[in-house]
This record gives structure tokens, C-alpha cells and sequence, in this order.
């Protein structure tokens, strides 16, 4: 399948709105993706100003869902869309709903960076956690990096690529709430600090979890077919014989 | 509390199957020729019972020339020659013996354009039964309404069942022709874009009279409106230029069909 079908309607409203579609979807994803990288500067520097910037600009993610759900609606109500046509309505409001749960994942992330502001002792990046927690956001980001370019290339060619990095995502995460959970127990003056980045961990890790859902939604799109909760061995023998 | 293991909305989920279905009619390689022309090329296909099925393509490709077949309604054409099997139950449509109006009895047609005899309402539905030489007047009046009852339409006229056919509206003249087509019980029901001369609300209750009388009849209806064999079809049947193109059911055709042709015709892409 390529993009380029979704312009060759003989209804060139049709064409337009489906061009509009891809293009809010992309705005929106790359929004997400600044949104992330702001955090991850917020996590390195400890930087408040760009975290509170991070949770600040969730308000204008969130109204980019509501714009892609009135245009989705505007084209089913109007166009009685089908087939490919009618996958891609529904991958997009999949989509848009995963972005926008990201954009709220990250300001959890950029909270952090608030709290730890603003906490005597949480001063410092050297928490256990921590640097697994910039791994993990890093990973995510470069996940919806690669779903974005899948959907603008409406391709499944990388879902492998991605299902792999989320595992490593998993693994990574399981090992970062052992060692967390260790400073627990060593260091319970600093159980409120703990919590925090307890709380981000699982934000960052959700986060890859959504850029999974996004290209499940690409896969719908591309093939036709549900892939969702489909187990890590048959969705993987699935995408080897695409 | 009982334990939940699944969750499945039954009509969202349970995908109909062909090779499930009791078959009313089977078509074998069948080829049609108008003179020298080839109208249909050996179509293969078979049509479940109880079941609506769709035929949509663009014009000329041979939907209405195949419905057609299915009671041999191209026999009164003189250039149409034909070849292959077409059956009906196991019976052969077009073997020597079988007996063309008593096949028309068993396969009832209602047309494009509203077509009531200019007779009363009453006499428009009895008609089929008529010409069998049904007498008995309470034979007839059971028959009418409930053949009207059928139509959805008994409610709208029962007070002026002798009134000339032709005061109905469109819509009601619609559903009274599929009352005289029903009122002879047929096993099969062809309609020839049944609702293309009819406004949006008649239009809502002819393709709910189709749903309701699925469970009695089997329904083979050819249809310009996509969205109308979407809504009211179990089975859709994509024709082009007399081939059968892809043939599923309705939901897959409509949602991910196999064939980029029909994806291209159904979402209105240049070919």
C-alpha cells in the first residue's frame, strides 16, 4: 500500500481531507516528539523552565486530538468512507488517542523535574532509577520516531524494529524497580524521592507501550488486520510473513 | 460471581462464513452472450439461503444481466444465448424440462421503477394467486395481509385496500410490488435496484423490509448505492466487465477487501 492511494479518489474532498488527515497525525506525533525531547533536556539539566514548558504545552496536544477527531467524524459522517479509506479513520483516531496519552506520560516526566526542584534532597540526578529513566525516554522517543516515519510512509516494515526495542524498554524498566525498590529499603529518609521517580519510570515505560499501539494501528491500516493484544510470538511470526 | 473469560459482541465478531451456508442457488461457469457479445464470464459462485447477497459494479458490467438469469428473465431476449449451470436447490434453472413459470413462481422480481397493474391494492397483491387459481376469499384476504403485513405496508393501507394501486406514493408502490412478489411465497427474491427511484426515508424502510424478510425468503439484490449493500447485505458479490471480481462477505469486502480492483471501485478511486 502507499500513501499516494489515499489522493487518487475520484472525490478530491475526500483527497483532501485524507491528506489533512496524515498531516494533523504528523504534526501532532512531531509535537510529541519536541514535547519529549524538552523533557529529556528538563531531565538531564534538571532544568525547570523547560519542564514547566513540557506541561504547558500538553494543553495544545490535547486540542490537536480534539481537531483530528472532528475531522475524522466530519469524513465518516460525510463521506461514508471504505476499505482502506475507512482503516485509516480508524488508525487515526487510534493514534491521535495514544499521542495524546503520551503527551500527559511526558508531563509526568517534566513533574518530576518540578518536584525535585523544588524537594531539598532530590537535588541531584543520582537516584537509583534515574538513569534508566532517561534510557527508557530516550528509547520511546526513538520509537515514535520510527512509527511517525512508518505512518507517513504507510509501511509495517519497522514493526519488528520496534517490538524489539520494546522489549528492551521491559527489560530495562523491570531492572530499574528492583534497584528502586533496593534504595527503599537502604535509604527510606528518602522514600517521597523514591516515589517520584517510581512514578516517572512507569510514565516512561507506558510511553513506549503507546508507541507499540501506534504502529499495531499502522499494521491495522497497512494490513487489515487486528494485531492487538496478539502474543510477542504470533504477532512476531505475523510480521515475518508480511 | 461468574467468571468472565471473553468478551465478544456476537454481531461485531462472528464473521459469516460461505462454507457454512445452506446454498439456494449455485452458479457453474456461466457465460452469457447478447449476439455475439460476451455479458458474462464464467461466473462461478454460491448463493447462501436466508441471506441477503449484493451485486455491485459499475454500469454495464453485468449485475442486472445476471439477476436476471436467476429466473430466466433473458429467455424473453432473442439475441441472449447462454451456457453453463445455474441451480436452484440441486434443480437445474435451465435444463429442458424445467418449467419457466413455475421457476418464476419460486423466484419473485421486483423492478427498479415501482410497477402496481392499475388495479386495486387488494387485486395488485393477489394477483399471483390469481392466475394459480386460488378462489377461496379467505385464502385471498389472509394472504393479502400478510403478504402486506410482510411489505410493511398493511398498517398504511388496510383501511383502503380498494383503492387504485396507483394513489400510493413511490415508496408505498415500491412496497406493495414487493407485496405482490412475496404474496406468492416464492423461495427467492430478486430485486433490480429496488429503491433507486425512491426518497431517503422509503428508501430506510424498503432496506428494512429487506433485513425483515431475509428470515422467510433469500434476497439477491443489484444495487448502484455501495453504502446501501453495505447496510442491508450479508454477502456482497463485485462485478466488472461480466467478471466476478471478489465475492465475500460483506463486512471483509467492505473493510479489506482482497482485490485492489474492488478496493479501488468501493472507496471511488480511479481504477
Amino acid at each position: 500500500m502507499q500513501k499516494k492511494e489515499f489522493s487518487s479518489h475520484i472525490s478530491n474532498q475526500l483527497n483532501r481531507n485524507l491528506e489533512e488527515l496524515f498531516n494533523h497525525i504528523l504534526e501532532m506525533g512531531g509535537m510529541v516528539e519536541n514535547q519529549l525531547d524538552m523533557a529529556l533536556s528538563a531531565l538531564g539539566n534538571g532544568d525547570v523552565k523547560i519542564a514547566k514548558e513540557v506541561v504547558r504545552f500538553d494543553k495544545v496536544i490535547n486540542q490537536a486530538e480534539m481537531e483530528i477527531d472532528r475531522l475524522c467524524i466530519r469524513v465518516l459522517a460525510r463521506q461514508q468512507p471504505t476499505a482502506s479509506d475507512l482503516r485509516l479513520i480508524l488508525a487515526t483516531i487510534r493514534i491521535a488517542i495514544d499521542l495524546e496519552r503520551m503527551g500527559d506520560e511526558v508531563c509526568k516526566l517534566a513533574k518530576l523535574v518540578i518536584k525535585f526542584h523544588k524537594t531539598e534532597p532530590c537535588t541531584t540526578a543520582s537516584y537509583a532509577g534515574y538513569a534508566e529513566l532517561v534510557d527508557i525516554t530516550t528509547r520511546s522517543r526513538d520509537m515514535l520516531k520510527t512509527t511517525l516515519n512508518a505512518f507517513a510512509r504507510v509501511s509495517a516494515e519497522d514493526a519488528i524494529s520496534i517490538l524489539d526495542q520494546e522489549e528492551i524498554v521491559d527489560q530495562v524498566y523491570k531492572k530499574a524497580r528492583k534497584d528502586v525498590t533496593e534504595q527503599f529499603k537502604k535509604n527510606p529518609e528518602n522514600v517521597e524521592c523514591l516515589l517520584e521517580v517510581m512514578t516517572a519510570l512507569r510514565a516512561s515505560e507506558r510511553l513506549s507501550d503507546h508507541a507499540l499501539n501506534i504502529m499495531e494501528s499502522i499494521i491495522y491500516l497497512v494490513q487489515g488486520k487486528d494485531v492487538r493484544n496478539m502474543d510477542q510470538e504470533r504477532l512476531t511470526k505475523f510480521l515475518e510473513n508480511l | 460471581m461468574k467468571e468472565v473469560t471473553s468478551f465478544s459482541m456476537n454481531s461485531a465478531s462472528d464473521k459469516l462464513k460461505l462454507e457454512n451456508e445452506e446454498i439456494a442457488i449455485e452458479v457453474k461457469d456461466w457465460n452469457l452472450y447478447y449476439g455475439s457479445k460476451k455479458a458474462l464470464n464464467g461466473v462461478t459462485m454460491k448463493l447462501p439461503k436466508n441471506r441477503v447477497t449484493a451485486f455491485i459494479g459499475p454500469s454495464g458490467c453485468g449485475k442486472s444481466t445476471l439477476l436476471r438469469c436467476f429466473n430466466r428473465m433473458n429467455d424473453l431476449i432473442d439475441s441472449v444465448s447462454v451456457d453453463g449451470d445455474i441451480l436452484l436447490y440441486d434443480e437445474n434453472m435451465y435444463s429442458k424440462h424445467m418449467d419457466v413459470s413455475a421457476l418464476r413462481r419460486r423466484v419473485g422480481m421486483v423492478f427498479q421503477k415501482p410497477n402496481p397493474f392499475p388495479k386495486t391494492i387488494f387485486e395488485n397483491v393477489c394477483y399471483g394467486l390469481r392466475l394459480q387459481n386460488v378462489r377461496d376469499k379467505q385464502v385471498l384476504n389472509e394472504t393479502v395481509e400478510w403478504a402486506l403485513r410482510g411489505a410493511n405496508l398493511w398498517e398504511e393501507v388496510k383501511d383502503r385496500l380498494d383503492e387504485n394501486a396507483l394513489s400510493l406514493s413511490g415508496g408505498q408502490q415500491q412496497r406493495l410490488c414487493i407485496a405482490r412478489a412475496i404474496a406468492i411465497k416464492p423461495e427467492v427474491l430478486l430485486l433490480d435496484e429496488p429503491t433507486s427511484a425512491l426518497d431517503p426515508i422509503s428508501t430506510l424502510a424498503v432496506e428494512e423490509l429487506i433485513f425483515e424478510l431475509k428470515k422467510d425468503f433469500t434476497i439477491l439484490i443489484v444495487t448502484h448505492n455501495m453504502q446501501q449493500a453495505a447496510r442491508v447485505s450479508d454477502y456482497t458479490a463485485f462485478m466488472y466487465m461480466g467478471d466476478l471480481v471478489e465475492y465475500t462477505d460483506t463486512d471483509t469486502l467492505f473493510t479489506n477487501p482482497k482485490l485492489k480492483q474492488t478496493e479501488d471501485y468501493i472507496s471511488g478511486r480511479y481504477g
